[in-house]
């Protein structure tokens, strides 16, 4: 059905393109329910997967929030650890059983560098950067 | 054709009648939860749903570390048990277990518990309670075996090393009794722990939003959030192995002696920053309710070396020298001649009744002579000398980071004639007996910084303790404070090297305390005054030393203080073996080279 609406004002246009255009309109009462409702059905479970992903999503936060915390929890355990492994009790008993004995003052032997060799060492070595 | 539209017909129907019936029954739902039972069901849901109240989020305590990384204070995870009354039930064994664990309720209220008896409120039962003993309760919470019954976890501050740096980490107490299924607030009570309090708490945060009956967050309910910020980790100076070699010499000497107590501090000179401060008889801040004794309670509670007054005795010596030399009252080749032994009408007498009629000033430290001594303080104006004093910080707060430092001025002259500190006027006979170290009082800290003055050129460094403070990744590192150029570095060379001569003669058979290092030692002896007596101790002493090394460019500074039990413990027998084993492994630990011209390594 073609109508020509050229001539008429826009307001006039619209209203008749939308009475005689969309014709899904004109559904049967039946029809239209069972649109309705197939429509209010869509929506709920689209709002139910949404609700249940933000429900979801908040498991998992709380999750990890508690995951987070258990993590903490084992730095601070490995903390411990390292305590008890490192502190100087457990050193010396380590050093006794192993043979070792603490060094005397007059047992340190200290090796002085000549100057001349440290500067030297240092020019040949910025001298070594400098190669490719 | 017309059989199938008319099929389709009734399956278009019967989709609608169902689907209508669905509705029907959802509206019908609805209207009951809505309308008919809206009054009863908002009464549930407030009386289950926690409100809108602001939870707070316990911030996270900072470490606190030794020099080297160790952690020295750290959090432990720990529950705490809490009982509802009115739900409290459960099979006979997991009732039990719950009353094996109560603890921390009296009696009567635990006995009422234990029986069901229909009691009101909710009751916390146990603390600190290890997740390793709880594991069975956890279980029959799980199986349903046991209501009522609630494990928090709560965060127990934890010291790896117990009594080793009890005095110096010091401890956390909560601050609040809980009252709320909420943790409560630990603070620190002594110690680094609550000199540094403000930084290691960090700030608690709070949540605001809709919960659960099990207190946990309802997702899609309405909710605000403030995160905290967590404590600041604090890394010291003090170093741990020389922390426990310190320890370790110390309680060795104290129990070979029979002494009541004693501490070392060891400091940097140039920097003084505090690399060991031990402290015995000591207590385990893991465990701070078991401490009832005195010793016990100064150790835990106070800091001994830096907030235990004490007369220095002749360790004092090195400073009432140094300034005579400053003020050019004496000069670093006088010989004191004297004929008697009385000095503003107070008798004066050595520490071995000797009488040496002439001294020069490396003789009065060798002899460690109090006449001498006596007789170089009575020539430096009384004013002059108790300025020096009090610019070295004696009687003050050094202002480490350590609670407890208290300020106890000593007498000095003043304009009126009158007592600045309310007790006896000062006389003359003051600046005798203060010029060897008795009538003044002075924390062990105190005389280590001022002599630590002595020993680096000049300088009084501010003592700190302090190394670095990191959050979140960054570190501030703290900067040694000079508080005050007191001596000229030719002062201190001087009397460094008479303190160096003294060293030279404290080994075992007369000759160098450590072959191969020029190091300078003073010991002192000091009585113990009685108050309210207003006098003296009859026996009991305080055997302390002073050493530092190398003697021309110090790395360490060892101040030893042993307190005798009741007879007279003398700091050349007692503290100069604990100093000097310190010593020698302090130079081994830090690779000090040999002093040149000392017999040692070129």
């Amino acid at each position: 059905m073609a109508v020509q609406t050229r001539h008429l004002r826009p307001i006039w246009q619209a209203k008749i393109r939308r009475a005689v255009l969309p014709r899904y309109f004109r559904l049967s009462g039946k029809a239209f329910f069972l649109l309705i409702v197939l429509a209010a059905s869509l929506l709920a479970l689209m709002a139910l997967a949404q609700t249940g992903r933000v429900v979801a999503a908040g498991w998992q936060l709380r999750e990890l929030e508690k995951k987070e915390q258990e993590l903490l929890w084992e730095r601070e355990e490995l903390l411990r650890q390292i305590a008890e492994a490192a502190s100087p009790a457990e050193l010396e008993r380590w050093a006794q059983e192993h043979g070792l004995e603490p060094v005397k003052p007059e047992e340190l032997i200290f090796i002085p560098l000549p100057s001349e060799g440290l500067s030297q060492d240092k020019e040949s070595g910025s001298s070594l950067a400098g190669k490719p | 054709m017309l059989e199938f539209s008319l099929q389709a017909r009734r399956r278009t129907l019967a989709i609608i009648v169902l689907l209508s019936l669905l509705a029907l029954a959802l509206f019908g739902r609805l209207l009951e939860i809505q309308i008919l039972r809206q009054g009863e069901l908002i009464a549930r849901a407030e009386a289950e749903i926690r409100g809108l109240e602001k939870f707070p989020i316990r911030a996270r305590r900072g470490h606190i570390y030794d020099a080297q990384g160790r952690p020295l204070a750290l959090s432990k995870k720990s529950y705490t048990l809490w009982v509802d009354g009115p739900t409290f039930d459960g099979t006979p064994a997991a009732i039990a277990e719950v009353g094996r664990l109560c603890t921390a309720q009296p009696r009567e209220i635990l006995a009422e518990i234990m029986a069901r008896k229909p009691i009101t409120g909710t009751y916390c039962c146990a603390y600190f309670l290890d997740p390793t003993t709880v594991e069975g309760l956890q279980k029959a919470i799980e199986n349903r075996e046991l209501t009522g019954v609630t494990l928090l976890v709560e965060p127990k501050r934890y010291y790896p090393y117990g009594e080793l740096v009890a005095s110096t980490v010091g401890f956390v107490q909560r601050s609040n009794s809980p009252q709320t299924n909420l943790s409560g607030e630990f603070h620190g009570v002594s110690g680094i722990e609550a000199s540094c309090d403000r930084w290691l708490y960090g700030e608690d945060g709070w949540v605001s939003g809709e919960r659960d009956p099990w207190g946990d967050p309802i997702p899609i309910g309405e909710r605000e959030e403030h995160p905290p910020t967590d404590g600041a980790d604090i890394t010291l100076t003090l170093d741990l192995n020389i922390q426990y070699v310190a320890y370790n010499r110390l309680v060795e000497a104290v129990q070979r002696w029979d002494a009541r107590r004693g501490d070392i501090v060891i400091l940097t000179p140039k920097t003084a920053a505090i690399l060991a401060l031990a402290v015995y008889p000591s207590a385990d801040p893991n465990h701070p309710e078991d401490c009832a004794g005195a010793a016990c309670q100064m150790a835990l509670y106070g800091n001994p070396p830096v907030t235990l007054y004490y007369e220095p005795g002749s360790t004092m010596k090195i400073l009432t020298i140094a300034i005579a030399l400053e003020e050019h009252v004496v000069g670093p080749d006088t010989v004191l001649t004297y004929t008697t032994t009385t000095l503003c009408g107070i008798p004066v007498s050595n520490w071995n009744y000797q009488f040496y009629p002439e001294e020069s000033l490396s003789e009065i430290l060798l002899h460690s002579s109090n006449i001498g001594a006596a007789l170089v303080g009575s020539r430096i104006p009384p004013k002059i000398y108790y300025r020096y004093l009090e610019r070295l910080g004696l009687g003050r707060p050094t202002g480490v980071e350590l609670t407890g430092e208290e300020e106890r001025p000593f007498r000095r002259p003043s304009e009126n004639g009158e007592s600045d500190t309310g007790g006896p006027r000062w006389t003359c006979a003051d600046q005798v007996a203060n010029s060897y170290g008795q009538g003044i009082a002075v924390t062990p800290l105190q005389l280590a910084s001022a002599i630590g003055a002595v020993a680096n050129g000049g300088n009084l460094m501010q003592p700190h303790i302090v190394q670095a403070i990191g959050r979140n990744g960054v570190i501030t590192p703290t900067v040694p404070v000079l508080r005050e150029r007191i001596f000229h570095p030719e002062t201190c060379r001087n009397v460094t090297e008479m303190l160096a001569a003294v060293g030279d003669t404290k080994g075992p058979d007369g000759g160098p305390l450590i072959p191969g290092y020029r190091v300078a030692v003073k010991t002192g002896t000091s009585k113990i005054p009685i108050p309210e007596l207003g006098r003296y101790e009859e026996y009991r002493t305080i055997a302390s030393a002073v050493l530092y090394a190398p003697a021309d460019d110090p790395r360490f500074l060892i101040l030893v203080r042993i307190e005798s039990n009741a007879g007279t413990l003398w700091g050349e027998e007692a503290a100069i073996p604990v100093a000097a084993s310190l010593a020698e492994f302090l130079i081994t630990y830090l690779h000090i080279p040999p002093s040149t011209g000392t017999g040692g390594m070129p």
